[in-house]
């Protein structure tokens, strides 16, 4: 046997195919398979037959099928593949869960014996049935079409092929009356399926992309010297445990069940089922103010808020108020110069080199020695990767330094509670539509604080009694997971965890609950210190490292890993 | 005469021992593997809450293709979605209204692969041409103004914009895959190791432009260094061609659905296996997968016109869609996660949530 033929062999064994006929067999034998007999419909008998119930049962007991409708819609296919057929019915290939009547395609016709049917043996069929009762047997006319054409192209044989289809038929009229009728039906469900009419579905319609595909070659030296190089090198891997992937895997789904539609239904609603398309405007990416679920995805970790592009925007906003927003700056710019076309990356390249990372730059950043010269070097010949370097050292700066008192800091939580929290009232949704008209040019979204405010919390409300202040305290305890994974290598949820973790809550809701007394008592207020937040940056700040030193009191063994 | 032939023995003798030192070297690789399985899987995620039904009706069809839908893809925008058929054509359509938009006439038939660019400006498509060809989205159809980037030795299978509508990542039937400049057509790396062809891609989601993972018929899934162009991790436990591979929305494993029927997840830092979705009636292969946005849900479309949703973490099925007529041969969740867009043989495209 050629290499090729065995290639070919190897590829039935695994093909859909051969888990078709495996089945097909099972379900003939004699003793567990589905029941074959003579069936009696009013006065004739249909030999060799088998009910749809039969099949349906079957198939649901001997491959731990739940739904008959899975079942049927197997049976089907193997009806449309062939390997079984409707006795009387002769327009559908659908199996039924009801007494309809099915029989067996002898294994001769089955496609995995007949990878491709020849024309030859279409004629002689098709010439058959032209000499046999017209009544019974006579052809369709997409069927005469293809005789006509078989005979023009097969004219050569055609003496041969007419030969052979009378002898056929004179065969058939000495066998016994039941042989006939179901070999004659074999016969004629083997080219129904092979042979379709043009409006019928072809089963056997090959996939291009499969047909075209070159079987793996024999390897060649210089590959197998490739591949061991390569075995050699994933030994020395290092590896994570399984329990620990598989946890981190489980963590994600977790973490984002709720912002995924599919589990959690989208408020106000999911524009494919409501045909509302409020969603989209309420999360447009340019959206002048943020939804609450939105907001609090960028604690789930840096790189979420650096995946939203208002994330990054007010992750700079903030960093303005600490002077060092030229960090984030340089980070974005790194990034677009991955992914600039290729004759602009060298120019573009020592531009960010002038404006970040030489002496007296205009935004200098603060990199260390080693990866100054090391970017010094790259320079020379400058391409998408030059600032790699860099940029990683900046990132994990941000990462461990401004992001977590960002995310911690009074800014982010005046966000979070002016952010919107749609629910499924209409009269809210026009409210958001017209704000974001209006405040297309505002880029702080928390200016018309109380309104919004407002909105959230009747949003809340109508939503649950005690909206508001569950809200508040299970945003912080997102944002203690945050810290757990990475402060500590496996968040295995001891004892002590827990304890810390409600301690935090009791205080933290403690803190909204008389924030949100605050907004009770003194609506107006709020109104006004809000926008001197975000205006004025000097006492801002100062407010932010307050603040700071209040959480890191509240939060006593976190802030340490951050600092080392 | 008799060199010659010296020297075919010597080499096939050379092959062979080379063949067995790799056998031996999968084989303490696997070894190596498996001192960090400290868990089975499938015994954790028994304990795990299983999910809430999920029920999801086809909401839109769109008709409009004369043939086999081959390939689709979403727009950012969260509703626009671009198809390529059989015959030939492209669609671009507004999903929402079922609108079509734009349509384009490739010179060839067989239109196999087909992307938006990020900044749904662009769209890219190939196929049996070779070629990956970019269009341009504008409101007079200017065909003149479309624009081939890069050319394969063989069919275009698959193709992927990165962050940027400036590169673009293709797979080929010639076993390679290829980044490209898009607007000076230059290669910038190629990526070889691919014993068979290359049937499908996917760029990480975190690491985007760093990280690619790509399937082939050589049963194989590779993960590649695009830095480097080298392949960083190859998993082989597929027994026949791989269809489709994606990335677990964390970045931190991928899904792969294959020709014997079964899908499965890998975990790119445990360095192996972690999940088989298989089931005993589910007997046609998978054409392809995509993952919900916590990644919970896996949707797999299947020759037997199918799509499957499966429970990634407990590796069971949730539900069955029916409702194709032949062969689906595209999965995709939309940009948000709101919806789920498939693309069949019997013509149509359905939007399901």
């Amino acid at each position: 046997m050629t290499r090729i033929d065995m290639d070919l062999q190897d590829a039935y064994r695994r093909s859909a195919l051969s888990r078709m006929s495996e089945i097909v067999e099972w379900m003939q034998q004699d003793n567990t398979g589905v029941p074959v007999r003579c069936q009696k419909i009013f006065l004739t008998t249909i030999p060799c037959a088998f009910t749809g119930y039969d099949v349906v049962e079957w198939l649901c007991e001997k491959l731990n099928i739940e739904d008959s409708a899975e079942a049927m819609h197997l049976a089907s296919l193997l009806c449309q593949y062939g390997y079984l057929f409707p006795v009387t019915d002769t327009k559908s290939l659908q199996v039924r869960d009801d007494g309809s009547l099915y029989r067996f395609q002898t294994p001769a016709f089955w496609p995995s014996y007949n990878s491709k049917p020849d024309d030859v043996y279409y004629a002689i069929y098709l010439t058959k049935r032209m000499m046999r009762n017209k009544q019974k047997h006579g052809l369709e006319d997409f069927e005469l079409i293809e005789h006509a054409r078989l005979q023009k192209t097969l004219c050569d044989k055609w003496d041969f092929i007419r030969m052979q289809a009378e002898e056929q038929v004179k065969l058939l009229k000495e066998c016994k009356k039941a042989d006939k009728v179901v070999r004659d039906s074999q016969e004629r469900a083997f080219w129904r399926v092979r042979k379709p009419g043009p409006s019928q579905l072809n089963a056997f319609e090959e996939d291009k992309k499969k047909l075209a595909a070159t079987r793996p070659k024999r390897k060649s030296a210089d590959f197998l010297q490739r591949e061991i190089a390569f075995l050699l090198k994933s030994i020395d891997r290092s590896r994570a445990k399984c329990s620990h992937s598989f946890e981190s895997l489980q963590h994600h789904c977790h973490q984002y069940a709720e912002h995924d539609p599919f589990l959690t239904s989208p408020q106000p609603s999911n524009p494919w089922i409501s045909d509302d398309s409020t969603l989209w405007n309420i999360d447009d990416p340019n959206a002048a103010v943020y939804t609450e679920k939105r907001m609090k995805r960028w604690a789930f970790s840096f790189d979420e808020l650096l995946r939203d592009p208002a994330g990054i925007q007010e992750f700079e906003n903030y960093l303005k108020k600490e002077y060092s927003s030229e960090n984030i700056r340089f980070w974005k710019e790194c990034e677009k110069l991955r992914f600039l076309p290729l004759s602009k990356v060298e120019k573009r390249g020592e531009e960010i080199f002038y404006e970040f990372l030489a002496k007296h730059a205009s935004s200098e950043v603060n990199i260390d020695g080693r990866t100054m010269e090391n970017t010094r070097q790259a320079l020379k010949k400058a391409d998408r990767f030059t600032f790699r370097e860099a940029q990683e050292h900046i990132y994990l700066l941000m990462k461990k330094d401004s992001y977590v008192r960002f995310i911690r800091g009074d800014d982010y939580q005046t966000l979070l509670a002016n952010a919107v929290c749609p629910s499924s009232r209409k009269k809210f949704f026009s409210f958001v539509s017209t704000v974001t008209a209006a405040n297309k040019k505002q880029k702080t979204p928390n200016l018309s604080p109380s309104a919004k405010r407002r909105g959230s919390a009747t949003g809340l409300e109508g939503k649950a009694g005690n909206g508001g202040l569950s809200q508040h305290s299970f945003s912080t305890g997102n944002l203690r997971e945050l810290d757990d994974r990475s402060t500590k290598s496996s968040p295995n949820g001891s004892s002590t965890d827990l304890k810390d973790e409600k301690e935090i809550r009791r205080k933290f809701s403690a803190k909204s609950l008389k924030q949100k007394l605050d907004d009770l008592v003194s609506p107006k207020e709020q109104k006004l210190s809000v926008p001197k937040n975000s205006r004025g940056p000097i006492v801002n700040s100062n407010q932010a490292n307050d603040s700071c030193g209040v959480e890191t009191i509240a939060v006593p063994n976190v802030v340490a890993p951050w600092d080392d | 005469m008799a060199t010659e032939g010296l020297r075919v023995e010597n080499q096939s003798a050379t092959l062979d021992s080379l063949q067995r030192e790799a056998e031996n070297l999968k084989k303490k690789l696997e070894e190596e593997k498996d001192k960090l399985k400290d868990i089975d899987i499938n015994v954790v995620a028994q304990r795990l809450d299983p999910l809430a039904p999920i029920s999801l009706k086809p909401r839109k069809v769109l008709k409009g293709h004369l043939a086999k839908v081959l390939c689709m893809d979403w727009s950012n925008d969260k509703r626009h979605v671009v198809s390529s058929s059989q015959d030939g054509k492209l669609l671009v359509w507004d999903a929402f209204s079922t609108n079509k938009e734009h349509a384009f006439s490739m010179q060839t038939t067989w239109v196999m692969a087909c992307c938006y660019a990020p900044s749904s400006t662009l769209i890219a498509c190939g196929g049996l041409d070779n070629k990956c060809t970019i269009y341009p989205l504008t409101m007079e159809e200017d065909q003149a103004k479309k624009k081939v980037v890069g050319t394969h030795a063989s069919y275009l299978s698959c193709c992927e914009f990165t962050h940027s509508d400036h590169q673009i990542v293709t797979g080929s039937g010639d076993s390679t895959l290829a980044l490209w400049d898009v607007e000076s057509g230059t290669l910038m790396h190629s990526f070889h190791g691919h014993t068979g062809d290359v049937t499908s891609l996917h760029l990480s989601p975190t690491e985007c432009g760093s990280v690619l993972a790509s399937g082939s018929c050589d049963n194989t899934l590779m993960i590649w260094d695009m830095r480097t162009g080298q392949c960083a991790q190859m998993f082989d436990s597929h027994e026949s061609d791989v269809n489709a591979v994606r990335f677990y929305p964390s970045g931190d494993a991928v899904a792969s659905a294959s020709d014997d029927a079964t899908c499965r997840l890998f975990d790119l830092r445990a360095d192996r296996e972690v999940c088989a979705y298989k089931k005993q009636s589910v007997i046609f292969g998978c054409n392809s997968i995509d993952f919900s946005l916590s990644g919970r849900i896996l949707f797999a479309g299947y020759n037997d016109y199918v799509v499957n949703l499966w429970d990634t973490l407990k590796s069971t099925r949730l539900c069955m869609l029916y409702g194709h007529d032949n062969r689906v041969s595209c999965v995709r969740v939309s940009p948000d996660g709101t919806a789920l867009c498939t693309s069949s043989w019997d013509y149509t495209l359905r939007i399901w949530a």
